[in-house]
């Protein structure tokens, strides 16, 4: 390994995606650039005794072509296709499949919300159950279970699936790991991997984040804790969206010495977990941190991301922090967002934000910032500067 | 009724094909699981159960997989006259590949689709004669 943590800086390299918008990056931009929006009526499953009546959902897509090993497919659910689709695409945008990555020191941190537990096929097990017996009775859970849920089962559904996956199929020996901090586990999942590179356990890392919000389990349960019906339709255009968007980090010297094209610069990142009711603090925390390590003032900001799109309290916080930042609303940077047109894809969200943005760094000036904000549905918060590549 | 073994045959190769994710026509009679289909040690606990649920059968442990003659608990002897028995019942199987001779370990590269559909065969015939 060459060079101090201060020294090894981390450039993206590759960008992979599947979204809503579109099952690839160029899809994904065509459709963005042609005004659509994929948020619309289900076609999975029948939404009729949920409040949500819309969601966003991947169409055309194929998980096969991305798969080394297609008998893995058995072992994988949606959000894991993705992933592993969307691994594949950066590291083929990065050229990194020609101009090699030595693969021990090729890294996969990925965001995710974790599985549905497949509750079809635990439903399926357990179907004739008496009321509660399954619960109460354990030598007939247990007869349930052995007999019933595919042995295979526990591979599809544990929580590391996603990233243990894409490391398998890409063939990545480095180090791997998963992120399950819902919509802020994308961006802490590049974070993370920013200081994995930059502390020398890698030299590359795929990093990003998939997920699958259009499932009846999800709709069922965001619907419970209070996601669909706040008063007056408060939250009336939260949309549950679904994909994948995978990095390619890299050390800059790595990156230089392969000749790879870079995107953009991790400048730095910063987290942190307050009260929900804190919110907007913990976002003016995590976003001036982040200005700070990346040696920037609130002047250098040339862009935002926001994290929040829908009417709710999260927006409201988001606006204040911004506004804490950067003085009254004329003084806030200019600032956009994605999840309008693609519903909110979770732990995908980050990742997929990063992504796209940083196809059109080019406007932005040497010193400028571009910050990505994330805001936690349980109160945590992320933030990552991000700019073009410094010079030396 | 017992299935027929064209039924069984048939059920089986769908079965062991789409656990491996392989075209039907990919998947003959003498085909070793391992070397030819690229099972790995949780694709046959997938099959087992793919197996089990479909022909509504219960089966215990490794016995489909040991295969009539239980070569792994074998002695020496009684090891090398059943590989010469199983050279005869297999005279499909490439037995080429074993240049340097087959040991204990390499047992799991003998079972074939032929291995599933046998010990099917003998299962449900003595259920059918139970339950008739």
């Amino acid at each position: 390994m060459a060079g101090r943590p201060a020294d090894r800086r981390v450039v993206i390299t590759g960008v992979g995606m599947v979204t809503p918008l579109g099952a690839d990056l160029s899809r994904t931009r065509r459709s963005l650039e042609a005004g659509n929006c994929a948020v619309g009526a289900v076609s999975r499953f029948d939404v009729s005794c949920f409040a949500a009546k819309s969601g966003a959902e991947v169409r055309d897509f194929d998980a096969r072509p991305h798969f080394r090993i297609p008998k893995a497919l058995k072992l994988t659910d949606r959000r894991t296709r993705f992933a592993v689709a969307a691994a594949s695409m950066a590291l083929a945008d990065a050229g990194a499949n020609e101009n090699g990555i030595d693969r021990s020191r090729l890294g996969v941190l990925v965001g995710s919300s974790g599985s549905d537990l497949q509750a079809e096929e635990l439903a399926c097990a357990v179907r004739e159950d008496a009321p509660g017996r399954c619960v109460t009775d354990i030598p007939f859970f247990a007869e349930r279970i052995l007999s019933r849920l595919n042995p295979l089962w526990l591979l599809v559904n544990l929580p590391n699936m996603v990233s243990a996956h894409v490391a398998i199929q890409i063939e990545s020996n480095g180090p791997n790991s998963t992120v399950m901090t819902d919509w802020v586990a994308g961006s802490q999942a590049i974070g993370e991997a920013f200081h994995w590179i930059r502390g020398g356990d890698a030299d590359a890392v795929l990093a990003g984040g998939a997920d699958n919000g259009v499932l009846p389990f999800v709709f069922g349960t965001y619907e419970q804790a209070g996601l669909f019906d706040g008063d007056a339709g408060v939250y009336s255009s939260f949309a549950l969206g679904e994909g994948a968007a995978m990095l390619l980090l890299e050390e800059r010297e790595h990156a230089r010495r392969r000749g790879a094209r870079v995107y953009g610069e991790i400048l730095s990142y910063a987290t942190a977990s307050l009260p929900l009711d804190c919110l907007a603090e913990a976002l003016e925390r995590t976003a001036s941190l982040a200005l700070e390590r990346a040696g920037r003032a609130a002047g250098d900001v040339e862009a935002v991301c926001c994290a929040s799109v829908f009417a709710s309290p999260y927006r409201q916080a988001e606006r204040e922090a911004l506004e804490k930042l950067f003085g009254p609303e004329g003084a806030i940077p200019r600032h956009f967002e994605f999840k309008s047109r693609m519903g909110h894809t979770l732990a995908a969200s980050g990742p997929i934000e990063v992504g796209l943005a940083v196809q059109s760094l080019e406007g932005i000036s040497p010193r400028g910032v571009v910050l990505f904000n994330a805001l936690g549905y349980m109160g945590q918060t992320a933030t990552l500067a991000v700019g073009r590549e410094k010079a030396a | 009724m017992s299935p027929s073994p064209e039924e069984i045959q048939a059920r089986v190769t769908k079965t062991v094909a789409e656990a491996l994710e392989k075209d039907v026509a990919d998947v003959r009679p003498s085909s070793s699981l391992v070397d030819d289909l690229g099972a790995e040690s949780i694709d046959f606990l997938d099959i087992l159960f793919r197996i089990e649920s479909d022909f509504d059968i219960k089966i215990q442990g490794d016995e489909i997989w040991k295969g009539e003659l239980d070569l792994a608990n074998a002695d020496p002897a009684a090891f090398e006259s059943g590989l010469a028995t199983l050279r005869e019942r297999m005279p499909d199987f490439p037995w080429d590949r074993f240049q340097e001779g087959i040991q204990k370990k390499d047992l799991r590269r003998l079972i074939t689709v032929q291995t599933i559909v046998d010990f099917l065969t003998r299962t449900l015939a003595k259920e059918g004669e139970r339950t008739a």
